[in-house]
């Protein structure tokens, strides 16, 4: 049995892990599952993200601001909006990554969306999706320090 | 029943001139007596609610009867009648009352549903680490170095109870009533009732 007054501070987070809101990502993530490789090439090459995670884990974060900006521009000119679904969570993992919030989601939809990226991404991105987990900016307000 | 019956007593309690003794013998005489019409579940398919909304519904008008009965027999209709205005802001508040309790009463058997499934399946080790991260609070890299993991790993593994979780509030929900369509609808408003 939980502990009834855990569940209950976490009820918001858990709760929102069932969110509608998650359709789009969970649609994609079914797409790419099978063969993730190309979607990934394709992604970062329509929004000029380079494909080798540590040369894109090396992009400054004002760069990759800016790249992120170039997602809406690109969308509203009829870019495939999987690729820049994807492209978009690759470039939030990043920051994150490297310490920085640059989508607008809260701490759990970035928690969610890279829990998710984890599921699908090669091992080639091990060290990316491993910094992004271990950052501090994941972490609950309530969160304990131990275990 | 069990998943309503915590709320319902609770709103009973709350609502004004109750006494807490009658307000549970009140939730008793619902759950007991009234909802085993034959016609009372026909008539909430027939309704389209969601099943708790119809209860709190039944519910009510089963206070309000017992209220007017109390009121009878002391010979204060008027005192009634001028409380009438006060009471609905009440009854709105004790709804909300009710409403956040139902949801955190529904995430809780989700998640004992969750567990078990989990254990059953052979996944104990990912509903432990499910159960660190969302309901201990825990960091995925404590839970990693704990574990002489990858933080991916852990993730992975917490992400496979997530789909299970989620697969049983939607369930939880449908039963209530909740068209399937709409279940997405429906935690983006209860998520407002919890926030």
């Amino acid at each position: 049995m939980n502990d009834d007054r855990d569940i209950e501070r976490s009820a918001y987070d858990l709760l929102s892990l069932a969110s509608g809101s998650w359709n789009s990502l969970d649609s994609l993530l079914m797409k790419v599952d099978s063969d993730p490789e190309p979607w990934i090439e394709d992604a970062c090459r329509l929004v000029d993200l380079p494909q080798n995670p540590a040369d894109a884990l090396a992009i400054p974060i004002t760069r990759l601001a800016e790249l992120r900006s170039s997602i809406h521009t690109t969308w509203e000119e009829g870019g495939d909006a999987d690729l820049l679904l994807l492209a978009n969570l690759l470039i939030i993992m990043l920051g994150i990554a490297k310490g920085e919030n640059l989508g607008s989601g809260t701490r759990t939809e970035n928690e969610h969306v890279i829990s998710a990226l984890a599921v699908i991404l090669p091992s080639s991105w091990d060290t990316v999706l491993n910094l992004a987990l271990s950052s501090p900016r994941l972490d609950r307000p309530d969160q304990r320090s131990t275990g | 029943m069990a998943l309503y019956l915590k709320p319902l007593t609770k709103y009973a309690r709350a609502i004004n001139n109750i006494d807490p003794t009658d307000a549970e013998d009140l939730v008793h005489e619902f759950l007991t007596v009234q909802i085993r019409r034959p016609d009372y579940f026909s008539d909430w398919e027939k309704s389209g609610r969601p099943l708790r909304r119809w209860l709190m519904n039944g519910f009510l008008f089963l206070m309000r009867s017992h209220r007017r009965r109390q009121a009878n027999r002391r010979r204060i209709e008027e005192g009634l009648a001028r409380q009438s205005a006060s009471d609905t802001e009440t009854d709105e508040d004790a709804f909300a009352r009710f409403e956040r309790l139902w949801t955190v009463n529904l995430i809780r058997r989700a998640i004992d549903e969750t567990s078990r499934s989990c254990i059953e399946s052979g996944l104990h080790e990912h509903w432990e680490v499910f159960r660190r991260h969302h309901i201990d609070a825990l960091p995925f890299r404590h839970i990693a170095e704990q574990r002489g993991e990858s933080p991916r790993r852990v993730a992975r593994m917490s992400r496979t109870v997530v789909e299970r979780l989620r697969r049983n509030i939607q369930k939880l929900l449908e039963r209530d009533g909740v068209d399937s369509s709409a279940v997405g609808e429906e935690i983006g408003r209860l998520l407002e009732v919890i926030q």
